[in-house]
Formats: C-alpha cells, structure tokens, sequence
C-alpha cells in the first residue's frame, strides 16, 4: 500500500536535517570522550567484556545515549516527511555548516582538500534538492 | 584496515541500513498530513514509540552501537570514509530496493557527489 506523497523540501524539513546532523555529530563526539576515557585501545575477545563494562559507566557514553535519542526524534520527523534516499545524503549539508562555522567562529585554516570537498557536496545538494518535487507515483 | 576491522565496519553498515528500514517503514504507516503544530508533533511520537518495529530498530542500534565502540577503540582515522560509503550504499539500496522509492538519475549524481564530498573531508 503507497500513499500519494510529495517529497518536498519545506523550510522546516531543511531545518530538521540541520538539527539531525549536529545531534548525531553530538552523539559521536561524546562515544569517542567515552572510549577514550575507558583507557583501552584495541578491543579483542578478551579485553571485550572490561571494555564495555566501563563503557556503561562513562557519563560520556550516557550524555551521547541522550543526543542519540533527540536525533531520533528530529529524523523520525525528517523520514515522516521525505524519502529516506532523499533525506539520508541530504544530511551532508551539515559538513557544509561544520566547515563554515569552523571558518567564521574558530577562524580555523580550511585546507585545499576540505574545500573541494564541500564544493561536491555543495553540488551534489543541488541534485538532490531538485529530484526532490516529483510526484512519487504508486507502483 | 585489518581484516577484523573491515568486516566490522560492514556489518554496522548493514545495521545502519536495517534501521533506516525499519525507520521509514514506521513513518510510512502514518500520514503525516495528520500531524500538525506541537500537538500533532507529540501525538506523531507517542504513535511512533508504540511501535514494535521501533523498538526492534532500537534493539539493532544498541548491536550497531556495541560494534562501533570496538572499532573506536582501534582508533584509526581513515576508517571515517570507508564506513560512511558503506552506509550510503546499503541505505540507497535499502531505499531502492524494499522501500520502492523512486530514485531518479539526479538523485543518484547528488548521492554520490554528497558520498564524495564526504570522503574528502574525512581524507582531509
């Protein structure tokens, strides 16, 4: 059973891929403090169990449970809204905010590399803003 | 990249993919024009939480988690680019091939031109 749907891009959906990206960029940044701060590198069999077990009671890992759970929400929204080979590469956009912000507030050095990076990225959006208003019709 | 660390980056690819699945599969059972301001919001939620194909996407997330912890743990960063073209591919095919969605050519270029971009920055 398929609806009739539009995929498209509203004001709001853009806003919530934003928040969608920089909640799991959140959350990651969090799991990576929480690894760290367990002190062991190269899990294997037999270092597993001690691994996680302090993993459990990092409140690193906890705080990136949480922003886990708001990027949940924000992107159950996005998927209520969009087709999922739509929203999922669209969430590159964050890269582009990332790298500007970094430029504007961090006055950080952007490398070669990062700018021809963005730039596909930058491009790519375009595409898929514009496979975006067609009429999905009902196989 | 070991051997050990490939297959486990694959295998959260696939996690990734399946919960993106069970995600959209969620929100396709309900119409979203239903839902609208805050209390249309809440209501969406609430109905999403109740469902059991959530919870088992929650279930596949906590797996996804628990392989990514160990990858961490090896600390290598040029695993960024090859686990995030991994999801990419497994979540359009994911897309393409159960959800049906109707991909066109451009929105194929601006996947991979996103997917290229992306591993630039993580080369970079």
């Amino acid at each position: 059973m398929l609806k009739k749907k539009t995929s498209s891009l509203t004001f709001t959906v853009v806003a919530f891929l934003l928040a969608t990206a920089l909640s799991a960029m959140a959350a990651e940044l969090f799991f990576k403090k929480g690894s760290l701060s367990t002190g062991i590198a190269d899990v294997g069999f037999n270092s597993f169990l001690g691994y996680m077990g302090k993993m459990l009671l990092s409140p690193y890992m906890w705080l990136g449970v949480l922003f886990y759970f708001l990027n949940f929400i924000v992107w159950i929204t996005v998927l209520s809204r969009i087709d999922l080979s739509l929203a999922y590469p669209l969430s590159g956009l964050t890269y582009i905010g990332i790298t500007f912000a970094s430029l504007i507030f961090l006055h950080e050095k952007i490398s070669f590399l990062r700018w021809v990076g963005v730039l596909f990225i930058a491009v790519g959006i375009c595409f898929l803003a514009n496979s975006a208003d067609k009429k999905v019709a009902p196989l | 990249m070991s051997l050990k660390i490939f297959l486990l980056i694959a295998f959260r690819g696939i996690c990734s993919a399946y919960e993106q699945l069970l995600f959209k599969r969620g929100t396709n059972s309900l119409d979203s024009q239903e839902f609208k301001g805050a209390s249309g919001f809440f209501r969406f939620i609430s109905l999403i939480l109740r469902m059991p194909r959530i919870w088992l996407a929650f279930l596949v997330i906590a797996i996804g988690w628990t392989v990514w912890f160990v990858v961490l743990s090896s600390a290598d960063l040029s695993l960024a680019a090859p686990a995030t073209s991994m999801e990419y591919i497994a979540i359009l095919g994911v897309a393409y091939f159960l959800l049906k969605e109707n991909i066109c050519r451009r929105r194929i270029i601006g996947a991979l031109l996103v997917l290229i971009g992306i591993c630039f920055l993580a080369v970079s």
